[in-house]
């Protein structure tokens, strides 16, 4: 689902040493920007992404809303989470968020991941998997603080949306940017889509009486490549669940940063102990059996 | 080069005839030049038909063919040319001297403008007049011993019943579509069904409550007609209504669903369609049915 031969690699997943052909390319960050404003809960998005990606379709049940389903899943990448919000003076306003991968600049799925290249980040942002070297450990599902990446028991492999790398990289913007009919989906470089969310979120503020428009690029996780412009950026809980200062899990972080290298370096030290201790003690010398307890009766030699 | 009526030419849309010609496409013209300083830019665009920019512009000049503004002027007749000219494409027969007396209004065949439907044009003329529709919780307010409109095409079939707030029938209803379905089709369709499997009735939160109606169980509407089964979407989005002193609640039925269809065919649905609830009361002039204001009553199924 990616394009390796055009994008280039940033960091990959479970790997020693640079990713390959570091340094060879410079591209721009690229960023979906989506304007929750102007939404309109069409879902053209939803279908354009499982059309692109050739995904088999799921069954589906009624749930009280109009959003498909409650979580995306193995074959649903990019789902629109409904809520109905009610206002402290009772008004209702229904909000609607395009929920995908976000595509963290420091992204929990990679760190959490023990196999080499099975998630790979591109120097334009873009995080993907290769589900070719994925084990299926899952340790991917835990690590994301957006709960996006989703496993398929038939092949074991985790999938979730990969910002239609195979599109970027050959200068396209996204299916789902194409399908929207509102303009609210925006794509190009970080730079840009960032300016244009703050004049938005501005104009919110100024002209349209939501003092608390902003925008959602959460610095917690040192910025995402999916950047959202909320009414309300001060509780961004209520759209569908959005956390508000999204961090990766410690225990990932004490076992990639802190455990590995040590136990590692310990480990490598109990061996080389050992190694020494051969060399210079020498191998395992016969030991003298220990003398018998009175009254055993047990057979010698 | 003119449509004739003599059979020698074809069009598919008279509108836009002369909108291309040898020159090209004048759609594509840009030219911002506006001499009569009236917003009339006669060389930016075309606009149907003829490139005329305000209908009926006859009517700005008096029986002399003078206009009525000397400063800023469309149109007049010009005694040297005999014709008619002006900074716009004349909406009429340029040759027709003043003395002539054709009525500017050259649509209409009486030649003038219309401040009341002429006989026979519309079947409950001369004048607009607002109606409640066949089923309605009020009478008229504004003149309550004729409250519906009394040329309104009925059948007198068995089915042709209407329904009061007396006999029970105290919720508003109206039928609607949704984006994710088209028509009667796309049940049919495993990419629309994904988006939204299953038929339901969208009921205000505090109509649920009062009725103990709670979202994804059954319902039952009733019309004076016949039923309708299916699951009820909760919502907050409707609000009740205060109509003539009296709080009334509205719910609200999509209407693809029907006989057949994957949901239908799984035996997911009840197999009722929205519209045997609606009244078949047509308008006299444009044939359009009540289906979109009539009273039912609805409880859990």
């Amino acid at each position: 689902m990616s394009d390796r031969r055009t994008l280039q690699v940033k960091q990959m997943s479970g790997h020693s040493g640079e990713a390959p052909g570091f340094g060879v390319q410079r591209e721009p960050e690229v960023c979906k920007l989506i304007d929750t404003t102007i939404c309109i809960g069409c879902k053209a998005c939803e279908v354009a992404c499982v059309e692109w990606n050739d995904m088999p379709f799921g069954p589906t049940t009624f749930d009280n809303t109009y959003q498909t389903m409650p979580e995306t899943r193995w074959n649903f990448w990019n789902l629109i989470k409904f809520n109905e919000h009610q206002r402290e003076d009772g008004t209702v306003q229904w909000l609607m968020r395009k929920d995908q991968c976000m595509h963290c600049a420091d992204p929990g799925c990679l760190r959490a991941c023990p196999a080499d290249g099975a998630i790979v980040q591109y120097v334009n942002g873009i995080v993907d998997f290769q589900q070719e070297n994925c084990i299926g450990c899952e340790f991917c599902v835990s690590g994301c603080p957006y709960d996006i990446p989703k496993f398929n028991p038939a092949t074991k492999k985790v999938y979730k949306c990969t910002l239609c790398s195979d599109r970027v990289g050959q200068g396209l913007e996204p299916a789902c940017i194409k399908a929207c009919p509102t303009g609210c989906l925006k794509f190009g470089t970080k730079e840009d889509m960032k300016y244009i969310a703050e004049e938005r979120a501005k104009q919110l503020r100024e002209n349209f009486g939501f003092a608390q428009a902003g925008v959602y690029d959460p610095q917690s996780i040192g910025g995402t490549h999916v950047v959202y412009v909320l009414h309300d950026a001060s509780d961004p809980e209520r759209y569908g669940g959005l956390p508000k200062d999204p961090v990766i899990p410690w225990s990932y972080t004490v076992w990639k940063w802190l455990a590995k290298p040590v136990l590692g370096t310990l480990s490598l030290m109990g061996l080389a102990g050992v190694l020494m201790h051969y060399v210079s003690v020498g191998p395992r010398r016969p030991q003298p059996e220990p003398p018998l307890k009175e009254g055993t009766d047990v057979h010698r030699g | 080069m003119w449509l004739k009526d003599d059979g020698t030419t074809l069009s598919g849309n008279w509108l836009y005839c002369g909108s291309w010609t040898e020159a090209g496409a004048l759609t594509q013209r840009r030219g911002t030049e506006d001499p009569s300083e009236l917003g009339i830019y006669p060389n930016w665009a075309w606009s149907w038909p003829a490139n005329r920019r305000v209908l009926y512009n006859r009517a700005s000049c008096d029986g002399n063919g003078k206009p009525w503004d000397p400063s800023p002027r469309q149109v007049w007749w010009d005694e040297a040319k005999q014709s008619w000219i002006g900074n716009d494409v004349p909406d009429f027969k340029a040759d027709s001297t003043p003395k002539d007396h054709m009525g500017p209004f050259i649509m209409n065949p009486e030649g003038v403008g219309r401040l009341f439907v002429p006989l026979g044009a519309m079947a409950d003329g001369p004048f607009s007049e607002f109606y409640e529709p066949i089923e309605s919780p009020i009478a008229n307010p504004l003149h309550p011993n004729q409250s519906s409109n009394p040329v309104v095409k009925k059948y007198k079939t068995d089915l042709d019943k209407y329904g009061t707030v007396d006999q029970g029938f105290n919720v508003i209803c109206t039928t609607y579509r949704l984006t994710e379905h088209y028509h009667y089709w796309t049940k049919n369709n495993p990419m629309n069904v994904q988006l939204v499997p299953e038929p339901f009735v969208e009921v205000p939160a505090e109509l649920a409550d009062r009725m103990g109606i709670r979202g994804g169980e059954n319902v039952r509407v009733t019309s004076a007609r016949s039923q309708y089964v299916a699951k009820a979407m909760v919502t907050r989005r409707i609000r009740p209504m205060h109509v003539d002193g009296k709080e009334m609640f509205q719910i609200g039925i999509p209407i693809h669903w029907g006989f057949r269809g994957i949901a239908e065919d799984e035996g997911k649905t009840a197999k009722t369609l929205a519209n045997q609830l609606t009244p078949t009361v047509i308008d006299p002039n444009a044939y359009t049915r009540e289906f979109k204001g009539f009273l039912v009553k609805i409880e859990r199924a």
